[in-house]
């Protein structure tokens, strides 16, 4: 009896170490690609990133030298049109399927926002090119300008892929706040919209902000919707109702390109992308840390 | 089993001579097509601690979450008769529920702070709510954390998170939250529950300074809680699985000693809940 109980323990020790080293190699395992993908974009986009990289505009083609401070503009330029465009529909739909949203009409829309999901970023693309591009003429009244591809159908686009992310994570997070928090805010007399916009929402808030700015990181990769709705531009534009640059089309110019320099910036402009994403989800941990959030 | 009931014997709630605070008249709440409580007519005298005890599913809390429309929360949940508070009838058609849990508030079984404010905030949300501000809301708070006996206790943190609190602290915080809105009446769902000894005999005594101001209504498993602490006890059983009926309500003291149904005699001596 004890012989078969020692060696059952020892059994069950060898298969525990077999299990947690298994489990950490797969740790290990997700971040090498991270790392590798990091490193190699340092080691090809070094030689193109130095300061001229983000203070000078693509220069004529084929010159060398030059930088991307345009793509790298239009990239903001878009990330915010998507977020002000975005933003509100997409929190406001998180909300309604999770506080309101247990009937039947709530879940045709949940299957619907799921559905948004899974359509190819190429057909958003094509979808606000015939609805917006090819409409931008009647609105020049409007916008001042004469201009088909803008900012502002880009964002637009970015805005619907932006849109079934971060409402289905809102409604994920709402969800995890526990129903006694929300019985004692209408314990005292708090109406129901006033319960979800003063104690629901900022105790969701940090996961909230977590699914924002993986959309953002999502959307800020983006070329294919962007190709025919901001086109990208060679020079340095801002206006919102213009074509503009952005770093993934950029990217794509310069690494399908002929010449060296662009092949390097090409990398460096992948650099910054990435760092860019970084830094964007650390910023926004630090501020809701801050927050006690 | 002695129970130790210390005060002097109070009248009961059907004394004519106590104010009545709130009356639940033919009361039957439902979820769906179950009875939580059927057929509760059961009067709650002003400044009176009253406990509603009973074994495990007889419907207290659902009895309890009726007096501010907390029942209807539940999805599919409904209500058949009256309720009155002072007189007025809270499910009359017309009357928001949030008016009628700004007069009748509760503290739950569970301290339930709101996570993302400081003790301060977490005090103030009622009153500013209802339009409190300044000077005015400060009072007001600093009022009902005094009241909850917390003021000395968090005068010096008051705006740090409310979660970093104790547990016993969290509730009495809940409880300060609830008296700040001014209530006419404070129901408790096993408020002591999730607390450690002193902070019971804590809140059971904040339970009687509240009295004097509040009437107030508490769910307990604990029988001793019931017995020492106070002034009525209903006694609610399920019998027969279709909803928590009122088998007996008097004096403490008395429901404690000499009951007059049988079943209450069992449950009080402990022969079976």
């Amino acid at each position: 009896m004890i012989a078969t109980a020692a060696r059952n323990r020892r059994r069950r020790k060898t298969i525990d170490s077999i299990a947690s080293g298994a489990i950490v190699a797969a740790g290990v395992g997700v971040i090498v690609p991270l790392v590798a993908i990091l490193g190699f974009l340092l080691f090809r986009g070094l030689p193109a990133l130095h300061l001229d990289l983000f203070t000078k505009n693509p220069g004529p083609t084929g010159v060398d030298g030059g930088g991307v401070k345009s793509a790298i503009a239009g990239t903001l330029v878009l990330l915010g049109l998507s977020l002000v465009m975005g933003l509100p529909v997409a929190i406001a739909t998180g909300v309604y399927l999770a506080e309101y949203g247990r009937t039947r009409i709530g879940f045709v829309i949940r299957f619907l926002v799921d559905v948004l999901a899974g359509v190819p970023s190429i057909t958003i693309g094509i979808f606000v090119y015939t609805l917006v591009v090819l409409n931008m003429g009647k609105l020049s009244s409007i916008t001042g300008s004469d201009q088909k591809y803008t900012a502002f159908a880009g964002g637009i686009a970015l805005a619907l892929i932006m849109l079934p992310i971060v409402s289905r994570i809102t409604e994920e997070m709402l969800l995890l706040v526990p129903q006694v928090t929300r019985e004692a805010s209408y314990a005292l007399g708090v109406p129901k919209w006033k319960t979800i916009t003063t104690v629901v929402l900022p105790a969701a808030s940090s996961g909230i902000m977590t699914g924002i700015v993986l959309a953002m990181a999502r959307v800020a990769g983006e070329a294919a919707p962007l190709l025919f709705t901001a086109l990208g531009n060679n020079f340095y534009s801002t206006g919102v109702f213009r074509p503009i640059d952005a770093l993934p089309l950029r990217i794509f110019t310069y690494a399908t390109g002929p010449f060296a320099y662009q092949h390097d910036q090409a990398w460096a402009s992948s650099f910054v992308l990435v760092m860019m994403v970084l830094v964007l989800s650390i910023g926004g941990r630090l501020v809701l840390q801050r927050r006690g959030g | 089993m002695t129970l130790d009931v210390q005060r002097a014997p109070i009248a009961a709630p059907t004394d004519a001579a106590r104010r009545l605070s709130v009356q639940a008249i033919n009361l039957t709440a439902w979820y769906g097509e179950t009875a939580g409580v059927r057929d509760i007519s059961l009067d709650i005298a002003a400044n009176t601690i009253t406990a509603i005890i009973g074994p495990s599913g007889c419907g207290k809390s659902t009895l309890l979450r009726c007096i501010n429309r907390m029942h209807e929360v539940v999805k599919s949940a409904r209500v058949e008769g009256r309720v009155l508070v002072e007189g007025d009838d809270i499910y009359a058609s017309g009357v928001d529920a949030a008016d009628v849990r700004q007069r009748v508030g509760m503290v739950f079984q569970r301290p339930n702070p709101f996570p993302t404010m400081s003790i301060w905030d977490n005090v103030g949300v009622g009153a500013k709510l209802m339009g409190a501000r300044g000077a005015e809301l400060s009072d007001i708070s600093e009022t009902a954390l005094k009241r909850a006996g917390l003021w000395d206790e968090v005068r010096d943190k008051l705006r740090t998170p409310a979660i970093a609190l104790s547990g016993g602290q969290q509730q009495r915080l809940c409880i300060a939250r609830c008296i700040a809105v001014g209530p006419d009446v404070i129901l408790m769902d096993e408020p002591c529950s999730a607390l450690d000894p002193r902070s019971t005999h804590l809140i059971e005594d904040l339970m009687r300074e509240l009295s004097r101001d509040h009437a107030v209504v508490i769910v307990t498993h604990n029988m001793h809680q019931a017995a020492r602490a106070s002034d009525v006890t209903a006694f609610m059983l399920s019998e027969d699985g279709r909803g928590g009926r009122l088998v007996e309500v008097g004096a403490s003291n008395r429901i404690f000693t000499t009951p007059s149904d049988r079943r209450t005699e069992a449950y009080v001596t402990g022969r079976f809940g």
